[in-house]
């Protein structure tokens, strides 16, 4: 098979989130219009380190669990030297080396044991940990460009693949709930205190939230299980407008849409869902909601849905877990509900889903926006549709 | 499609202090200010080639070692000494606001990547750079390396010099097209790299990210 006809093929899934450990367990409660939410935040139940890794932290347990569930479903045990391996968060290990942190402030606590913890302070220092634990992948990359650094690190995997780099690459996306995210986001005035209801008129703010998303992606030259999926397009664009708060007319998001389904050689028509980034904020979500809008305008709408009320916002994480709903949307022909949704904001002209339902899909639209203007989106299809 | 540099660039503190009265950066951390300096001398090299349009298509990837520990720094002492969380702190402390405010900066609308990865962020930049131009995703792309860090963090990460570095890349057929001077070959960058194999501090596993990190030795052999 040649370069320009390979097709990038998700074989394996893997989650950890506040609604639990674990693929279907993660699909089953979203189908099912529960959310993980509380007091305003999405955490993981964990009970102790699962994997007696004490001194890795949360960060390194989420990425594990998630990462071997994904590897497992591929029929794979650990990554090979020719494999990639990309990672992509916004903090890291924060929760380890920013309380000590503290506390050296506070001269309760030595330059010494600063200096221990401080290790793990560099995002790529968990990539590190990580990839020695699942083999030798020789090709690595730590995306941090906030909240789409994961669906551009699906977006970089697949480019890797297509362009002949890697055979496969595990793409995964972890984040933790902190001091600083929480009292920062606090401080921007963003956070809600009850789970988010993205596109909604009286929609109060975004839901903080931690876990991991894990993803393997394969050539289609060298899938050994069945194919879930086919990534089969990706669009990159920043905003260059501000550097927390979006486009007001989504000018980036439409680019980034209009670039993937360009490169997915599909029309808008064609797209069966849209996997929105939806927050709950509400500059994000009209931003967003003009974007989609003006995107499909002249085409069928079809229905949106963010998964925000459920699971949260996992800011470095949410590309990947969101992308593991959409995969699994394709795999089980259903469309999600938008949750927390009553009266739908007039402003944003969106056929919003209602509920959970079954229904024909071929191409699902994967939108995610981050601080300093960093649009990504991608295009998850059927797998025969890319293969035929 | 083998990636050329075709410009450039470094800032050190002595390049940037003229900034610090200037209203644009008065929000800006110092990292900012470092690879908006840096760009700047990049970008007026080819003045003729980078204009608004190109830029405004061109990517643009950072890598910083451990990114923006300076804010991240002042955020959480902040915090911690009066129970204040300074918004701009926050807004500065996360690892992509230095991309933010270049591509706002100098009107990038193209592909724009953060990356932290200690010692390997350079070679990694320098890939995703390759791989962007290969899907044509952008015809230039900046690759960036910067690094600031308190006097606090400095024992801990090994750090000892600051600083910012910038090279313009595109491919070999872009260079010859636009009939630009071939700064530096893939093969020279592929010796550079092999020829500075990276050595570890035994204590943190960190090292001099800004002495050796490939994008800044490259530049400043370059300028």
């Amino acid at each position: 098979m040649s370069l320009a006809t390979r097709s990038v093929c998700v074989t394996g899934l893997g989650v950890v989130s506040c609604l639990g450990i674990g693929v279907n367990r993660f699909w089953d409660r979203v189908e099912r219009g529960e959310s993980g939410i509380v007091e305003g935040l999405g955490a993981v139940q964990l009970d102790g380190p699962q994997l007696g890794s004490e001194t890795e932290g949360r960060a390194f347990e989420f990425s594990m669990l998630a990462a071997k569930e994904a590897l497992t479903q591929a029929g794979l045990s650990r990554l090979d030297p020719d494999d990639g391996f990309i990672l992509a968060t916004t903090t890291g290990q924060i929760d380890i080396w920013a309380t000590e942190f503290v506390e050296f402030l506070r001269q309760k606590s030595s330059q010494e044991d600063l200096e221990v913890v401080f290790r793990h302070q560099s995002l790529g220092a968990l990539l590190d940990t990580i990839a020695s634990h699942i083999g030798q992948p020789s090709k690595t990359a730590l995306i941090s460009s906030a909240c789409s650094a994961a669906t551009q690190a699906l977006a970089l995997g697949s480019m890797w693949i297509r362009q002949g780099k890697v055979k496969r690459c595990l793409v995964g996306g972890v984040e933790v709930l902190s001091s600083l995210t929480v009292e920062g986001f606090k401080s921007l005035q963003l956070l809600s205190s009850e789970p988010a209801r993205p596109f909604d008129s009286s929609r109060k703010g975004i839901n903080l939230s931690e876990g991991a998303g894990f993803l393997v992606l394969e050539a289609s030259d060298v899938v050994k299980q069945k194919s879930l999926a086919i990534i089969s397009g990706s669009g990159l664009t920043t905003d260059a407008f501000h550097m927390t708060g979006p486009h007001p007319e989504g000018e980036g998001c439409f680019q980034a849409m209009a670039q993937a389904v360009r490169s997915s050689h599909l029309s808008p028509n064609e797209i069966s869902w849209v996997h929105a980034h939806g927050t709950g904020s509400d500059l994000n979500d009209l931003s967003e909601g003009r974007a989609i809008a003006r995107f499909f305008d002249g085409a069928t709408l079809p229905p949106v849905t963010s998964t925000k009320y459920n699971h949260g916002h996992a800011l470095g994480a949410s590309g990947t877990l969101e992308a593991v709903l959409c995969v699994e949307a394709l795999r089980r022909q259903t469309v999600l509900k938008s949750g927390g949704l009553e009266h739908q904001d007039p402003r944003i002209p969106l056929v919003v889903a209602r509920e959970s339902a079954p229904r024909a899909i071929r191409h699902i639209l994967k939108n995610t926006l981050g601080f300093g203007g960093i649009n990504a989106a991608l295009v998850f299809s059927q797998p025969a549709e890319a293969l035929s | 499609m083998k990636m050329v540099v075709v410009a450039a660039a470094v800032s050190h503190d002595e390049d940037v202090k003229s900034y610090v009265t200037q209203a644009a950066f008065r929000k800006a951390s110092r990292k900012m200010t470092l690879c908006f300096d840096a760009m700047k001398k990049a970008v007026s090299s080819l003045a003729d080639i980078f204009t608004p349009e190109r830029l405004a298509a061109a990517g643009l990837i950072l890598n910083s070692g451990f990114g923006e520990i300076e804010a991240t720094g002042g955020f959480l002492k902040g915090l911690a000494e009066n129970g204040v969380a300074r918004p701009i702190f926050f807004q500065n402390s996360l690892h992509n606001s230095t991309t933010g405010f270049l591509a706002i900066q100098y009107g990038i609308q193209g592909p724009v990547f953060t990356v932290n990865h200690r010692t390997r962020g350079g070679d990694e930049v320098l890939d995703i750079s390759e791989t962007l131009l290969a899907d044509s995703l952008c015809e230039f792309c900046f690759a960036v390396t910067v690094e600031t860090v308190p006097p606090e963090f400095s024992g801990p990460t090994g750090v000892d010099r600051e600083g910012a570095a910038v090279l313009a890349l595109c491919s070999e057929a872009t260079a010859a097209k636009y009939g630009l001077k071939v700064l530096i070959t893939p093969d020279d960058v592929l010796k550079e790299s092999a020829h500075h194999p990276r050595i570890e501090l035994p204590l943190t596993g960190l090292k001099s990210l800004f002495r050796y990190d490939l994008i800044t030795r490259l530049a400043d052999r370059l300028t």
